[in-house]
């Protein structure tokens, strides 16, 4: 069956939550293109248009460093996480795990007033 | 193909006209990077894909080049719909009105401008000289309209152009109110008005106010009458309807074309003979007179066209809904 998610809100869920995955990925150096195949394996599949972007904005806040590789047969430019960065990651697992928290307990009230609603009606108003 | 015509060298092309100067060379390289890496990944996956089909899916992958150049430089840089339509709205509003202006000045025989370089009579000689004449005007209004653009988008973007637009909701009262107001107004300007701008001569008072400003006095009622109509229009509707927004804006545009003659006269102010004032004082008075009704004049011209504009907006508002 389809899924009935708005691509827009599957989009917007995951624009935060891939930066976290992708600085975990980072622990270890690597280029561009691994990462949007290591991202994809995980299940965060993501295009260079976007990655880019969060990539170079980390950069410039000092979350990552990059060197470039000239080592093989072309040059080939590889992320790391920065001190800094590994300080933000922890920050934003943080941040991750209160939000998570924060939505199951959000979702678990909804859930319990549903019910405590559904038991108040009485038969008669239950009936079709 | 030769290399300086790969999608690659248009796309880096692109991005590079985009980007802020000091990122370019950077932000280059690293994108180049990107799509060569994308480019033989593509390659190893699908051996049947040529080197070029596997550069266009990793461009395609990067995504527009204004969209990957706004998202790195954190800021819009393209104008969005919303700031283009607003824009030509307003270029269309204020085009017209000065437009109409020159107009006015030009049938009420104007020959000097009210702002030098901005607001004049149209020429009257040639096709090519009046057809010259609006393309400037055309220009003038372009450039001021992106300057204030420019300025109002470095401060409150969303909240300047309402000025222009707010709505203006009528009441009974204020509609009665209005009518009283313009009732006075009227008995002023045909009763009184030489007997209030006078001074002394002799023994009793006389005007001040030249023969070529009194003969106005006329065309004012016309616009005095086209904002009764609005107000007795707004009563009779119980509120605004298309016919009041339609005589209010009637009714400024006639507003402006008065206060256009009057800023134009010849002579707004002329001493009477025998009065008791030296030369020299009566000069100053003179041109002193002289320089505050032209500032009520071009001020009364400038809101009264702003009112014609917000009016016309809403009559057209309410037309299409």
């Amino acid at each position: 069956m389809a899924s009935r998610v708005d691509p827009k809100f599957e989009a917007e869920l995951r624009r935060g939550v891939v930066q976290l995955v992708a600085l975990h990925f980072l622990e270890t150096p690597r280029y561009g293109y691994d990462l949007v195949r290591l991202l994809g394996a995980a299940g965060f599949a993501i295009e260079e248009g976007t990655l880019y972007p969060i990539l170079r904005r980390f950069e410039k806040q000092g979350v990552l460093t990059s060197r470039w590789d000239t080592e093989g047969t072309r040059p080939r430019k590889y992320y790391e996480l920065s001190e800094e960065g590994r300080l933000r990651k922890n920050d934003m697992l943080k941040a991750w795990g209160e939000a998570r928290d924060a939505t199951d307990e959000a979702l678990r009230q909804a859930k319990d007033a549903a019910r405590s609603a559904s038991t108040r009606e009485t038969p008669e108003e239950r009936q079709p | 193909m030769s290399d300086q015509a790969s999608p690659r060298e248009d796309y880096l092309a692109r991005l590079e006209d985009l980007l802020p100067a000091h990122e370019i060379a950077r932000v280059r390289a690293d994108v180049e990077d990107l799509i060569l890496e994308r480019a033989s990944g593509e390659g190893e996956r699908d051996p049947s894909l040529s080197p070029l089909e596997a550069e266009r899916n990793a461009i395609a992958a990067l995504g527009p080049a204004e969209r990957l150049a706004e998202e790195l430089a954190s800021a819009p840089l393209t104008i969005p719909l919303a700031t283009r339509r607003t824009f030509v709205r307003l270029l269309a509003a204020v085009f017209a009105c000065h437009l109409l202006l020159s107009i006015a000045m030009a049938v009420a025989g104007s020959t000097s401008a009210a702002i030098p370089g901005v607001l004049g009579p149209l020429p009257q000689g040639s096709f090519g000289a009046i057809l010259l004449s609006v393309i400037t005007i055309f220009l003038i209004d372009t450039g001021a309209l992106l300057v204030v653009f420019v300025a109002m988008g470095k401060a409150r973007p969303e909240q300047a152009p309402r000025i222009l637009f707010r709505s203006s909701p009528w009441t009974r009262r204020g509609a009665i109110e209005g009518l009283v107001l313009l009732a006075l107004l009227a008995v002023l300007f045909n009763g009184y008005l030489e007997q209030i701008f006078a001074i002394q001569h002799g023994d009793s008072w006389s005007s001040f106010l030249a023969q070529d400003f009194l003969s106005l006095v006329p065309y004012i009622n016309v616009v005095f009458a086209l904002f009764a109509l609005r107000h007795i229009l707004t009563l009779l509707g119980k509120g605004d309807s298309t016919w009041s927004l339609g005589a209010d804006a009637a009714g400024s545009l006639a507003g402006s074309a008065f206060m256009i003659m009057g800023a134009t006269r010849r002579e707004l102010v002329q001493m009477p003979s025998g009065h008791k004032l030296g030369q020299e004082a009566a000069e100053v008075l003179d041109n002193l007179i002289e320089s505050v009704f032209l500032i009520v004049f071009v001020v009364g011209a400038l809101l009264l066209i702003m009112r014609f504009v917000r009016q016309g907006i809403a009559m057209a508002r309410r037309i299409r809904s």
